[in-house]
């Protein structure tokens, strides 16, 4: 299996991450041999499975706490206006 | 070097205050960390911690951990603390809450010393990944301590903690403790709390503790073994059942053991160790997992997809590292692309790929698949024996450097842990001798969900073997 490097390219654009173009070929090597490694799994017959029940929904009563976050994570926020969060226009 | 149990009864008996263990630890950091880099924080508030546990004591409370000294995995909330994962993206980032098992054990009178040092995001084997720098084995300073939680493991080994704790994916708690001499436990998933762990991937995480002792391991795994509301995937206690034999036999699944590239040295420590199994009254039953040499390919696979999508948060706008751009996306972009070191970059695009559009049936749904039947394997296998031995690593810890620049054979590393994860059972590292050279190597001993008490009970039979 053998990815090129404008394959690499689209992939960064999907995981929104920046890959440079000297980077690139190292990772279209590395990304060939790994999945042709995990394509080994493709020799195995075994039935399709859609829920392996690992996991199951778990609800509780939507009670209210009284908890006052605001300062702390307002506190992460690199770049904020009084109590919002600053981001660049989108539209 | 302290044991739990010793602690406790120092600390107990007044023959030394929490205050005095600390400040033992706290020199004893400050005199051999510059070396190993096994924390990458050590708590401005350590002696506050244990003052504060001496005045519960002269109060009258009972402290069941008084005195104990742990370092916590980078990964893993303190509330007030950074906690980085090891990572450029997380650096500015100090936790809003504190985890489950933080609260934990603090109520019972623990201390953390400092946040240890880890592979970026719990990806790697050797803590090399770490945008704090590698961390090197106390053992021998030119190898690596395993990973990722190697932090963990060189700070336990180097005697810079009582007890740490790490967590292990695909057996980041079980390798570095088999690199580094130790005991290392993955509980059952479901178990321990991940409420304020940092996500890698969600199906296979889990938190487990490093001893120098079965007995110091099983005391903490008692400490955080709780059901948490917070948790969506704590098993409550009621449904924690053990299903299967419990009959002091080991199941070696021979074929797969010798299939895999071992070295020539950890197979004879291998035997020699299940011959004294047989001398503590264990009965050796060979037995066949046809598919597990697949479990390390659907276990990247399911690994992939589940980093990839738990990475998504990290986007530059409200908390950790933020390189602005022009755009909204740009500043994703310029965030994402600065925060995250090679190997998470890798992870993720690969993460997107196994779930894109004309390959999702290929790879991840295929991978889904296969790991029902792995784990219909290990419940076969189960129906007639206890427990499952294996080594814990095929190899013993590595140099520096040796498997950084090709990915395939550091994931190859992980091919005896893995399956473990995949099924979501408990498995526990236990040392079991040292190459001619003086490297410490481990035994791996696996049971079925919830049956913890017969890996400690195993491991202490195993630990005093002779």
């Amino acid at each position: 299996m053998k990815l090129q490097e404008s394959d690499i390219k689209e992939l960064a654009i999907m995981g929104r991450i920046h890959v440079s173009d000297a980077d690139a070929p190292k990772y279209a090597d590395d990304f060939s041999s790994i999945l042709t490694y995990v394509s080994e799994i493709q020799s195995v017959d075994v039935p399709f499975v859609q829920d392996i029940s690992l996991v199951s929904n778990v609800l509780r009563d939507d009670v209210v706490v009284e908890q006052d976050f605001t300062a702390d994570f307002l506190g992460q926020v690199p770049d904020k206006e009084g109590e919002y969060v600053k981001v660049k226009q989108i539209l | 070097m302290y044991t739990v149990q010793e602690v406790i009864r120092l600390v107990s008996t007044k023959k030394k205050s929490a205050q005095e263990i600390a400040a033992e630890y706290l020199e004893r950091i400050g005199q051999k960390n510059t070396d190993l880099n096994a924390y990458v924080e050590v708590y401005s508030d350590v002696l506050e911690q244990a003052k504060k546990v001496d005045e519960r004591l002269a109060q009258g409370e009972k402290l069941p951990l008084a005195g104990v000294c742990i370092g916590i995995k980078d990964n893993i909330l303190r509330k007030g603390f950074h906690a980085s994962a090891g990572s450029n993206i997380l650096k500015p980032y100090v936790a809003t809450y504190s985890s489950t098992v933080v609260e934990h054990l603090e109520k019972l009178g623990a201390i953390f010393l400092g946040r240890c040092n880890m592979d970026e995001f719990a990806m790697g084997s050797s803590t090399e990944n770490s945008a704090h720098g590698p961390t090197k084995n106390p053992h021998d300073l030119s190898r690596i301590p395993g990973g990722s939680s190697g932090g963990s493991a060189a700070a336990l080994a180097a005697d810079l903690a009582t007890v740490t704790l790490g967590s292990d994916t695909g057996g980041s708690v079980r390798q570095p403790a088999s690199f580094c001499g130790l005991v290392g436990l993955l509980p059952t998933y479901g178990t321990v709390s991940r409420y304020g762990l940092i996500a890698m991937g969600s199906s296979l995480d889990q938190i487990g503790p490093f001893g120098v002792s079965v007995e110091d391991v099983e005391t903490m795994f008692k400490a955080i073994a709780h059901h948490d509301p917070l948790d969506s995937t704590s098993v409550p206690i009621s449904r924690r059942i053990i299903q299967g034999t419990q009959n002091k036999k080991v199941g070696v699944p021979f074929s797969f053991i010798e299939r895999e590239g071992i070295d020539a040295e950890v197979l004879e420590n291998f035997k020699e160790s299940i011959d004294a199994l047989k001398k503590k009254g264990y009965e050796i039953v060979p037995i066949d997992l046809p598919l597990a040499h697949y479990a390390l390919a659907v276990y990247y696979i399911v690994m992939f997809a589940e980093a990839s999508t738990n990475l998504a948060r990290f986007d530059g706008v409200r908390y950790g590292l933020s390189v602005p751009g022009g755009t909204p996306n740009e500043t994703y972009i310029n965030s994402r692309g600065q925060g995250f070191g090679k190997e998470v970059q890798r992870r993720i695009m690969l993460g997107n790929y196994v779930l894109s559009h004309g390959y999702y049936d290929a790879f991840y749904k295929k991978a889904v698949s296969l790991r029902a039947a792995i784990i219909q394997d290990f419940q076969k296998a189960f129906q007639d024996v206890e427990f499952i031995a294996m080594p814990t690593s095929p190899i013993p810890a590595f140099a520096l450097g040796e498997k950084t620049q090709d990915p395939l054979t550091m994931y190859l590393a992980d091919i005896f842990t893995v399956p473990v994860n995949i099924a979501q059972i408990p498995g526990i590292s236990v040392p079991s001798g040292k190459t001619k050279t003086g490297l410490p190597l481990g035994m791996q001993f696996l049971a079925t969900q919830f049956n913890e008490a017969g890996l400690f009970a195993i491991g202490k039979d195993f630990e005093n073997h002779g």
